[in-house]
């Protein structure tokens, strides 16, 4: 590749024109740069069409449904043409990372199971980080405090969450105990060139910590409660809005009855229409409350569901309303270390794999794409379990779900994972 | 009139209207039956006479098609529809063999959507209504199988065959065919190890040693 002669440049460039010229709107540009490279160096690999005997824009018809693994494996071509623009993006798995040595520097990363690498994400850029109350514009840090040097043992929140295919991140406290964000920071991965953006401020201001999570059928970013830069802010506390990133701004929702939400970060969780959130995290006494969002109206918990909300709670994040009628939510019972799917039927959790080595203290899980994403204790480890539903004959016993281990990026650990399409290609 | 000369009357329009249909008869022509009763008799109200058109393949055959039939092509409905239809339409693109696949396709298609209508309607679509909630009314269920099975037969063809099929679904704008038979060459692939995609449509393996081990990783995982 690097043999190129310069001199054939010069006569290339007019066959670069007049191979550009007939080429398919839709093809990617690799192709263009492949042929040209076809057309200059013999030893050069020869650009394979997808499907030998079809155009490449109906060959990718013919793959679009198939699964990544497999497209993956087959030759140079299908996998260029897996991070296409114009392909269909696959999940991938998105995490919040901190050093080590320096639990402060937050740093976003993506991680490809197709390609099992971890790719950082594009920092955001400086005129956005100018935006927030960040002591030092010249890193790309947040100025987020994940570790205050007073409390040793706890780490304060910083919140984040995935809605309608964007990475929000939203609430967290600087050095000084006030709010980091006064706007959302946004990451939009597909379609297009990655990039990010600001959020419009939440109602009643910015917060430090709040009760968050995606609203069900792709509805969007759902905030509520928390507190903001004054410890007692009674309105705010009651708050409840929802923002869709194609919006401008967020649409409020029926307030809460009371402040009780106020007290530590929440997440609400998203599935069939309604958002369920606990206003305590660990296992101790606690209370729940669910927000219908078609009668748009606050609910008590179903005494079940609240029961077993023992531990960090996900469900998948549908698209649309179809998706999300069949939508599953996903408890991991921090003390006993078992993994359970909530029965909607019957107001309880089934538990799906115990596994107290790996489960025990888990801090954060997210669902998609048929996989749960466990982030465990330490923020060492993801765990993926497979929760894809599968038929087994009746009478046998169903086997237990399929695990893998994803490690974060050396001296890394996580803060948290979500599930989101993967990223477009920077040159694409 | 009396019942004589009605009988005169009867036996002369039947005549010219024999010579008319014996006229439009060439040596190359291929046309579909007319002979379906009920789906004549329930077009009647709308047309008297079924509109044709004609098409010309690549190899220069001609195929005479009921308008209905041509414009499950959106390609040809826009011509038609912008009047450029009245000599025939030329398809420099699709050769008399793949033409003649493809208007089976259509005509089957289109009449697979008329017949729910000839049954009694008004039964099949309460049927219909009142088992939507247990997904879908068993009224319509056996011809959408029946369809799907004929479907599955039609494009058992040769990979050839099925490559002209999607160039000319896709040049027809035609997208029930696209999609049937795009679906049939991902099922082709789907189920099939690398080696054996690659061995089905002649694709080199073009990775080097270290890309082929990505492949053979042992924790391969990915979401659904």
């Amino acid at each position: 590749m690097a043999a190129s002669a310069t001199s054939s440049e010069s006569s290339s460039s007019s066959k670069r024109a007049r191979i550009g010229s007939h080429l398919d709107h839709e093809t990617p540009p690799r192709r263009k740069r492949a042929k040209e490279e076809e057309e200059e160096e013999e030893e050069e690999e020869e650009y394979q069409s997808l499907i030998p005997g079809l155009p490449d824009h109906l060959a990718q018809l013919c793959l679009a449904h198939l699964p990544p693994p497999l497209i993956f494996a087959v030759c140079r071509s299908w996998r260029r043409l897996l991070y296409a623009p114009s392909f269909p993006p696959f999940l991938s798995l998105y995490a919040l990372l901190y050093a080590d040595d320096e639990p402060n520097a937050v740093a976003f990363a993506c991680f490809d199971p197709v390609a099992a690498a971890w790719v950082d994400l594009p920092p955001p850029p400086t005129p956005l980080l100018q935006q927030l109350p960040n002591p030092n514009p010249n890193s790309p840090n947040l100025g987020v405090l994940i570790r205050h040097p007073s409390f040793l043992s706890r780490r304060l929140p910083l919140q984040s969450v995935a809605a309608a295919g964007h990475l929000a991140v939203l609430a967290g406290s600087t050095a000084e105990l006030l709010p980091a964000l006064p706007r959302p920071l946004v990451f939009r991965p597909h379609p297009g060139p990655p990039r990010w953006l600001l959020g419009p401020a939440p109602p009643l201001g910015p917060r430090r910590w709040c009760a968050a999570g995606a609203a069900p059928g792709g509805g969007g970013v759902f905030l509520a409660s928390g507190v903001g830069p004054r410890p007692h802010d009674p309105a705010l506390a009651r708050s409840a809005a929802l923002w869709h990133p194609r919006d401008g701004a967020w649409a409020p929702l029926p307030p809460l009855r009371d402040g009780r939400f106020s007290r530590d970060a929440a997440e609400a969780v998203g599935a069939r229409g309604k958002l369920c959130m606990v206003n305590l995290r660990g296992r101790g006494p606690k209370q729940g409350a669910v927000l219908d969002l078609r009668r748009r109206a606050w609910e008590p918990m179903p005494p079940g569901m609240l029961a077993g909300w023992s531990g960090p709670v996900a469900a998948a994040a549908g698209d649309d309303d179809d998706d999300d009628a069949e939508a599953a939510m996903y408890v991991v019972d921090e003390g006993a270390g078992a993994l359970r799917a909530y029965d909607w039927g019957g107001d309880r959790w089934e538990t799906l794999l115990d596994a107290p080595e790996l489960l025990r203290g888990a801090a954060q899980v997210a669902a998609g794409g048929g996989r749960v994403c466990v982030v465990t204790g330490c923020g060492g480890a993801v765990l993926v379990v497979d929760v894809s539903s599968s038929s087994p004959e009746p009478g046998t016993p169903t086997p237990p779900p399929r695990t893998w281990v994803v490690e974060p990026p050396p001296g890394k650990r996580v803060l948290a994972v979500h599930v989101l399409p993967r990223m477009g290609r920077p040159e694409s | 009139m009396n019942s004589l000369s009605l009988r005169i009357f009867l036996f002369f329009f039947v005549s010219s209207l024999s010579r008319v249909w014996s006229l439009q008869a060439t040596p190359r022509l291929r046309s579909i039956d007319r002979s379906d009763p009920i789906r004549s008799m329930a077009s009647a109200a709308a047309t008297t006479t079924k509109k044709m058109i004609t098409l010309k393949s690549s190899d220069g055959e001609e195929f005479e098609v009921e308008e209905a039939v041509a414009m499950e092509s959106q390609t040809i409905r826009h011509m038609i529809e912008d009047d450029c239809a009245e000599n025939g339409i030329p398809l420099p693109n699709v050769t008399s063999k793949i033409l003649s696949k493809v208007i089976e396709y259509c005509k089957k298609h289109v009449d697979a959507a008329a017949k729910p209508s000839d049954e009694a309607g008004a039964a099949a679509a309460a049927a219909a209504a009142a088992a939507a909630g247990g997904g879908g009314g068993k009224a319509s269920a056996v011809p959408e199988d029946d369809l799907k099975a004929w479907d599955a037969e039609f494009v058992k063809v040769d990979q050839t065959t099925l490559f002209d099929l999607i160039l000319a679904a896709n040049y027809l704008n035609i997208k029930g065919l696209l999609d049937l038979t795009c679906q049939t060459v991902a099922d082709m692939i789907k189920g099939k190890t690398p080696e054996e995609i690659r061995k089905t449509f002649n694709i080199k393996n073009d990775f080097t040693p270290e890309e082929e081990e990505e492949i053979r990783r042992e924790n391969q995982w990915a979401f659904e």
